[in-house]
């Protein structure tokens, strides 16, 4: 029985994000996973063979709908067009819901593709609560925002992130998908307790976990989704777990990725760090510069490629 | 340290996505900014404060590197083959210069690489002996942009394609008053080399594959089972196929066509023409017959 509904949704237990190089191993297998996210964008404008493959999937699994181009930050007007296809997708699949996150990706009619940082402030604030209040009113449900990890902060800002967070959610009424590791990795970046940052959330907003492995380049984190989930992030994560009372939680791994089973035991770490207060893994060091290329968001968080 | 001016949020936006977007790096990206926020590299605390253990460049350089790195690796997965021509960082080069003209303007990647043999058309050597070679990147770029586009688009997997039974029971009333209506997926392209050999090596991952020499190639592709099909044909079928599928698709009736083309194709089309017709049918390349309007 899965409890600890957060605005209706469901807590959908212990999923992997879906990535193409997994799709054979998942049509021939059926894994036995409780859900799956995917990446938005990879799949609102196909009519080929990825559709194809998350039509198959969610069939048999629940579905979560996680974009990176929403731009809910940006001080250009949303786009309608995508809005309406993330509406038409989400209703096609029957996701559960739809999350992006709290950044802005360009301006002036380009996008970086980055998940770039907002200045904390009262006119970003507001901005903010009125672009997702709008999205909301396309979408016709509840939109969960989740925090980026960050490599830069602004002198423009006037309050913390958390404050921001909680306040934006409060007053737009959305949800939150509480990425424990950008909490670590923006911690660090920018000297806070990310014990802090946990404890001051509206935590009856938390409908989701993430949960991803980073590089630790020595003067700073980056977070590139490219390894096993560090101690300290499963200790961040438990404290996550008691102050929500449990929500569903989903491991991102975009490079380097592992075969699907390597991937789906990670998560599943999960339930034997709740029970057990320890993880018993092979390499759960933080992984330093030395051991891979940083780049922020690699490039799987963003396209699904695929060639034939 | 002079007190910066109040900004505004957009103004803020514009300036740090010209920063990290600058092709000269952020350094230089700073001072050409200065439109947007007044302020010299030695000033940059007054607008992204330190970290204790990074300064402000060096962070605003974590976004400054990513931005092209990544969509620099996006070309490369999306043109695998003109990566393989030209060599890992020759493409890098190219593709950096291409996102400098043509930024991302698209919540998709899947666009990214719209333009990039237009680009590298009209950045192409005025050398008359470097045409052939920057002819064979501008072809290959095109035929896999073609491959994405047939990929993710629009395909026959879920309705009806006219078979071989449907289209040999066409009546010659019907030639004279219906058309065949191609599949969603269908293009036909002509190239100045054989592209699509040296695609398909370079994606079954052979190492090295040899530069072919040029030919004129004309490729009929399409998808099938959700994987892209193409086949080369001969100009005459070609030139028929392609009246039928592009030319004249709205309002002309396939007799019509046919003995408009055969005013060129005349011999090879009346001989071939059954058997093409065979062939484009097990292709499903046509997926009705319907009167013309």
């Amino acid at each position: 029985m899965k409890s600890n509904s957060r605005l209706g949704y469901p807590n959908l237990g212990l999923g992997v994000g879906l990535r193409h190089v997994h799709f054979k191993h998942i049509t021939e297998t059926w894994p036995n996973v409780d859900w799956f996210e995917i990446i938005s964008e990879n799949f609102i404008d196909s009519q080929g063979r990825p559709r194809y493959i998350l039509d198959q999937i969610a069939e048999r699994y629940p579905v979560v709908m996680h974009g990176v181009s929403l731009s809910i930050g940006s001080t250009d007007p949303l786009n309608h067009e995508y809005l309406l296809k993330l509406k038409k997708l989400s209703s096609e699949i029957n996701a559960v819901w739809i999350s992006d996150h709290i950044c802005w990706t360009g301006v002036a009619g380009i996008n970086s593709h980055d998940l770039l940082p907002i200045p904390f402030n009262e006119e970003s604030l507001a901005l903010v609560v009125e672009r997702i209040k709008a999205v909301q009113e396309v979408l016709e449900r509840p939109l969960v925002l989740e925090n980026p990890s960050s490599y830069i902060t602004f002198q423009d800002s006037s309050m913390s992130e958390w404050e921001f967070i909680s306040r934006m959610a409060e007053e737009a009424d959305c949800g939150l998908l509480l990425d424990v590791n950008n909490v670590y990795v923006s911690a660090f970046n920018h000297d806070f307790d990310p014990y802090e940052f946990l404890q001051s959330l509206p935590h009856e907003r938390v409908v989701q976990f993430h949960l991803a492995g980073h590089l630790n380049c020595g003067t700073h984190c980056i977070d590139t989704h490219d390894g096993r989930v560090i101690d300290e992030v499963w200790n961040l994560y438990k404290k996550a777990h008691e102050l929500t009372g449990g929500v569903s939680t989903l491991l991102e791994w975009d490079a380097n990725i592992p075969p699907f089973e390597e991937m789906h035991a990670e998560v599943l770490k999960a339930r034997e760090f709740l029970q057990e207060g320890t993880i018993h893994q092979q390499d759960s060091s933080t992984k330093n510069a030395a051991e891979s290329e940083a780049v922020p968001h690699p490039i799987n968080y963003f396209v699904g490629s695929e060639a034939e | 340290m002079n007190e910066p001016a109040p900004r505004s949020l957009r103004t803020l936006q514009q300036w740090l996505q010209s920063v990290i977007t600058h092709p000269n790096g952020v350094t230089a990206g700073i001072v050409d900014a200065q439109q947007a926020i007044s302020l010299t590299p030695d000033q940059i605390e007054s607008v992204v404060p330190a970290s204790t253990q990074l300064d402000a460049i060096s962070k605003i350089e974590v976004y400054g590197n990513a931005y092209y790195a990544r969509l620099i690796e996006c070309l490369g997965e999306e043109f695998p083959a003109v990566k393989a021509a030209l060599t890992a960082n020759t493409f890098d080069s190219f593709a950096f210069s291409y996102l400098q003209q043509f930024p991302s303007t698209s919540y998709t990647l899947s666009d990214l690489g719209g333009n990039f043999a237009e680009f590298l058309d009209r950045t192409k050597p005025t050398d008359a002996e470097e045409h052939g070679w920057a002819n064979f990147l501008i072809d290959l770029a095109r035929l896999e942009w073609h491959y994405s586009e047939i990929f993710n688009g629009p395909g026959t997997e879920t309705i009806d394609e006219l078979t071989p039974e449907m289209l040999q029971s066409i009546t010659p009333e019907q030639f004279a008053s219906c058309r065949l209506v191609p599949a969603p997926c269908v293009r036909l392209d002509q190239f100045r080399f054989p592209v699509h050999e040296y695609a398909t090596a370079v994606r079954k991952k052979k190492d090295s594959p040899t530069l072919p020499a040029a030919e004129t190639t004309r490729l009929v592709m399409t998808r099938r089972q959700y994987i892209v099909r193409r086949v080369a044909v001969s100009e005459a079928e070609y030139a028929v196929l392609d009246e039928l599928v592009n030319v004249n698709n709205n309002d002309e009736p396939i007799g019509s066509i046919l003995d408009r083309v055969a005013e060129t194709w005349g011999d090879s089309m009346q001989e071939h023409l059954q058997s093409w017709f065979e062939r484009w049918a097990a292709a499903g390349y046509f997926i009705a017959v319907e009167d013309v309007q």
